[in-house]
């Protein structure tokens, strides 16, 4: 067979992107293999430095390989060159440029692109800054990884396995055998790509995958360090300082992106709510909750020389559980678990390779160093933080280490051939993350009232009784005020039953008693000094995050509870009836509002329901609000109904509503049509479907839009009056014959689907005959779904001041010695 | 033995403890046979769409009862009950994945999982969760 010479394909950039591709590989080896010999040759400064030359020259030329491949793959995605097979599957030529962002890291090879794309800037920052003699094992470290992201992403066979895959691939290359590509002009019949998928069409999904990422990449720095310190056996306050820098833009970092994740998912999915415990979600959480406790872990370290081998393990875990939630969400294995992993690639066999190398290079030598590690000869005390810094971080850790396992099970059933699935995760995890909150909030209180060393436990408690105090009354108040219960009966071994308080009326306590005493401890101990105050204030936005999911999600109330229909199963309570139907212009009561479906308008793809809400008690009363809420539904040919809530903000809640069902306009038949003829004469009235129609008059000379008289010309019209229910129309359908012929001139209500027709003159009889076509309406109703969340403003106040509270320290930090 | 030593072995017993406690939330991917002769108890099953004609949904009159039949994987059928609107291109999903016991001769599903052949990725199987309450 002849090769086919394709016309109009735009190759070399594809081809300069897949050189950088194996370049960036290639030089991401020199520069691991040639800064691991310069650091082995520590001893003598002049051959390490000139290892350490050539290595930088590699790294150099690695970065720049890797932001080639950026700009190239996003200058084809921009140009909408689909030949290439990511270009096509990503985007479509209606994509604003921002979303084309989005297109960029949607897929697999976009989002490694990303990953390695900011390790490389992370780690020329450390280059340009001066890393020292860190920089050797830092950056050899960080190298390899490099290394095996740059294999994901070249995507060529050795033999029959293929290596990685290639954004630049083009799309006869994927699928050869599509007919499409024996045209050798098919460039030009590729008209538009498959698109974005519409979930993803969010700001959100801009910001978020970026920040994300860079918290993934962060998570990288500190295990490095780690590691270094093991290979120079220096664990010194300089190294605790730089290490306590990475891990603190680590939690940063990866925390805001997870909450950008949990905003997006807020915005713009319909579960109604922003944390679902999807296995995506926890993938990215559980690194997190290490990072946070090596944090508090390497704070004691750093000023007593205790928990050194949790510190390690912790920083090192939270590397391992970002390159574990790597392989979980791209390999394929959490299957129809998660709502939104990436698609399986073929990679599974890579990812594991990828994964295991590095947890299991890094294990041995935390477990060979683990016994020569520098220990404090004296025990810490009972009553010293940095004792209570590491329970805190260790029972944070079993939270992270028993949501990690629960994420697992897909992983696990495939390894032991089990089944096991988590029924209910929302309430499977709250159910015991509730519980490990409030032992956290109690330690975020208490543990900086400890000083290290030793604390005088007199002062100790006097110093807490202030807050505990305050807590104490506060929460009475408030649980009483928003109407918590404050006991609930557990039963205990499925048999007892013991009252207890309720899990809510603790959570409320601790996240209360977190915030106050750290708001004290800004003001008693570091005097309000707002440079020292990180802590303090990360501290204080936890609680609030904690007080905002309590109250959103606790106190969160479906207002479009179905009491029109209940009359079915009234004896089962176990399912609420929680959408509700809105006809057009038929106002429903809900909660505190009367809600009333008005209009629809459809844009792009989108159809946007204008749903009116109206404050009221009762219907005929004035309203003492009125707002209008837009959620959109598309009926999407790909993915079926894709529902975008829209959400009304107040400073103390907020109304959040979705559409879960529209009927299916498309589905229209023309069983919906029915046709009557009459036979009038001047004054009759006939009804048809819900209207009265008079023939008021014959019109001997008609006009329409539609017709021209001409000399010659017989033409008449039908002056009817139609009686709708609501509104009176007038209509002239035209009979004319003009060269013997007949031409009938239709006229139409579009309001009732009424089509009038002249279809006879009767002279003889002094009547006419008239056809009249109706169409029954279209149904026009929306399914929603309205949920009231109160104070979800805390949680988002929280995270915001939590952020802060990280930068603080950043800042105080910078400089540390 | 070290204070922190003992912290830990408490921690952990502490965790042990509530995990087997709450294992209760646990379940397993099963049929409807077996989802049968455990009444009550809930279950996952994985099927297809059978009969569908017998497919019932009509919002005017409930816009929170949506009823189907389905075949499990050993080709057993039974009627399932889902107390929410019916999940758009139903009709097209491959697989369906149900939570949701059994009541009498009627499965009740609380969360309907489809898996729908989707362009966006590829032929691939995509995934979409319902759910009856939140």
């Amino acid at each position: 067979m002849n090769e086919i010479q394709y016309i109009g394909e735009r190759l070399w950039l594809g081809n300069l992107g897949h050189f950088f591709t194996l370049l960036s590989m290639a030089a991401s080896l020199l520069a691991a293999i040639a800064y691991a010999i310069s650091f082995s040759h520590r001893k003598n400064e002049i051959v390490a430095n000139s290892w350490r030359k050539l290595a930088r020259a590699g790294f150099f030329t690695h970065a720049f390989s890797i932001f080639a491949i950026v700009a190239i793959l996003f200058y084809l995605i921009f140009k909408h060159y689909f030949e290439y097979q990511y270009v096509w599957q990503h985007s479509s030529l209606d994509l604003p440029v921002y979303y084309m962002l989005s297109c960029f890291w949607e897929g697999q090879e976009g989002s490694f692109l990303l990953w390695s794309f900011w390790n490389a800037v992370l780690s020329l920052i450390i280059i340009i800054k001066g890393g020292g003699k860190w920089e050797a094992p830092v950056l050899s470290t960080v190298s390899w990884v490099q290394v095996f992201l740059a294999t994901m992403l070249i995507g060529i066979y050795i033999g029959s396995y293929k290596l990685g895959s290639s954004p630049f691939a083009l799309m006869r290359q994927n699928m050869p055998a599509n007919p499409l590509f024996m045209n050798p002009e098919y460039v030009s019949l590729i008209k538009d790509g498959n698109g974005l998928n519409p979930l993803l069409q969010n700001y959100w999904m801009v910001i978020h995958p970026p920040v994300l990422f860079l918290g993934f990449s962060a998570s990288l720095f500190p295990f490095a360090y780690s590691i270094a310190a093991m290979l120079f056996n220096d664990f010194s306050r300089i190294w605790a300082n730089i290490t306590l820098r990475w891990t603190l833009f680590t939690s940063a970092i990866l925390g805001i992106g997870i909450l950008m994740g949990g905003a997006w998912a807020y915005e713009s999915l319909s579960f109604g709510g922003y944390w679902a415990w999807d296995p995506v979600e926890n993938a990215s959480l559980v690194p997190w909750i290490f990072s946070i406790a090596g944090l508090h872990t390497l704070m004691a370290y750093r000023s007593t020389g205790h928990a050194l081998k949790s510190t390690l393990f912790f920083l090192m875990g939270s590397f391992w559980l970002v390159l574990y939630s790597t392989f979980l969400t791209r390999s394929g294995i959490l299957g129809d678990t998660s709502v939104h992993a990436f698609t399986d690639l073929g990679m599974s066999g890579q990812l594991l390779v990828f994964m295991l190398t590095f947890i299991i290079a890094s294990a041995i030598l935390f477990i060979v160093k683990l016994l020569s590690l520098p220990q404090p000869a004296k025990e810490e005390s009972a009553y010293s933080r940095e004792l209570w810094l590491f329970v805190g971080s260790l029972v944070a850790v079993i939270l992270a280490t028993m949501i990690g396992i629960d994420t697992s099970w897909p992983a696990i059933n495939k390894i032991t051939g089990g089944s096991r699935v988590i029924i209910d995760p929302i309430s499977h995890y709250n159910r015991y993350s509730a519980w490990f909150t409030v032992a956290i909030l109690i330690f975020v209180a208490v543990t900086q009232y400890f000083k290290f060393k030793n604390t005088d436990t007199a002062k100790w408690a006097k110093d807490l009784a202030l807050p505990l105090g305050i807590s104490a009354v506060l929460t009475i108040i408030i649980t009483w005020a928003a109407d918590f219960s404050f006991f609930i009966t557990y039963k205990l071994f499925n048999s007892v039953e013991v009252p207890f308080l309720s899990v809510y009326m603790l959570l409320m306590f601790s996240s209360i008693f977190a915030i106050v005493a750290n708001i004290q401890y800004f003001f008693t101990v570091l005097k309000g000094k707002a440079k020292v105050s990180g802590a303090s204030v990360a501290h204080v936005g936890f609680g609030l995050m904690i007080l905002g999911v309590l109250f959103s999600a606790g106190k969160k109330e479906v207002l479009s509870i179905n009491t029109l229909f209940d009359f079915k199963d009234v004896e089962n309570e176990q399912f609420k009836r929680e959408n509700i139907l809105l006809s057009k212009n038929m106002p429903v009561q809900m909660g505190d509002y009367w809600v009333t479906y008005k209009s629809d308008s459809t844009q792009r793809f989108d159809t946007y329901y204008a749903i009116q809400y109206q404050q009221k008690a009762n219907q005929s009363d004035v309203p003492s609000r009125t707002f209008t809420l837009y959620p959109s539904a598309q009926i999407n040919p790909k993915m079926g109904l894709i529902s975008n809530p829209d959400t009304r903000h107040f400073w103390d809640k907020d109304i959040f509503s979705f559409i879960s069902s529209v009927p299916d306009r498309t589905a229209e038949s023309e069983e919906g049509l029915s046709l009557k003829e009459a036979e009038l004469s001047v004054g009759d009235t006939v009804a048809v479907n819900n209207a009265l129609i008079i023939l008021e008059a014959i019109d001997p000379n008609p006009s329409k839009e539609d017709y021209f008289p001409l000399a010659g010309d017989v033409a008449a019209g039908a002056k009817l009056q139609v009686l709708g229910i609501e509104k009176n129309y007038r209509l002239e359908p035209l009979y004319v014959i003009r060269n013997l012929e007949e031409t009938h001139y239709e006229d139409k209500v579009e309001d009732l689907g009424l089509t009038a027709r002249f279809e006879k003159i009767y002279p003889d009889k002094g009547k006419i005959k008239l056809q009249f076509i109706s169409q029954t309406p279209k149904p026009e109703y929306v399914i929603m779904k309205v949920i009231k969340f109160p104070f979800i403003n805390l949680l988002w106040l929280g995270c915001i001041i939590m952020s802060i509270g990280f930068f603080i320290s950043l800042r105080y930090r910078q400089h540390a010695k | 033995m070290r204070k922190s030593h003992i912290a830990i072995l408490i921690i952990i017993a502490l965790a042990i403890t509530y995990i087997i406690s709450t294992s209760s939330n646990y379940s397993t991917y099963e049929n409807f046979t077996t989802a049968i002769s455990k009444e009550g108890k809930e279950f996952q099953v994985v099927g297809n769409l059978s009969r569908p004609d017998a497919m019932y949904y009509k919002p005017e009159e409930d816009p929170n009862f949506f009823s189907f039949y389905m075949k499990d994987k050993q080709g057993k059928e039974a009627k399932v009950v889902y107390k929410g609107p019916q999940p758009a291109d139903f009709a097209r999903s491959e697989d369906i994945v149900l939570t949701g016991k059994m009541n009498g001769d009627v499965f009740e599903a609380s969360k309907i999982l489809l898996k729908c052949p989707s362009k966006y990725n590829d032929g691939k199987l995509e995934t979409q969760t319902f759910e009856a309450k939140s």
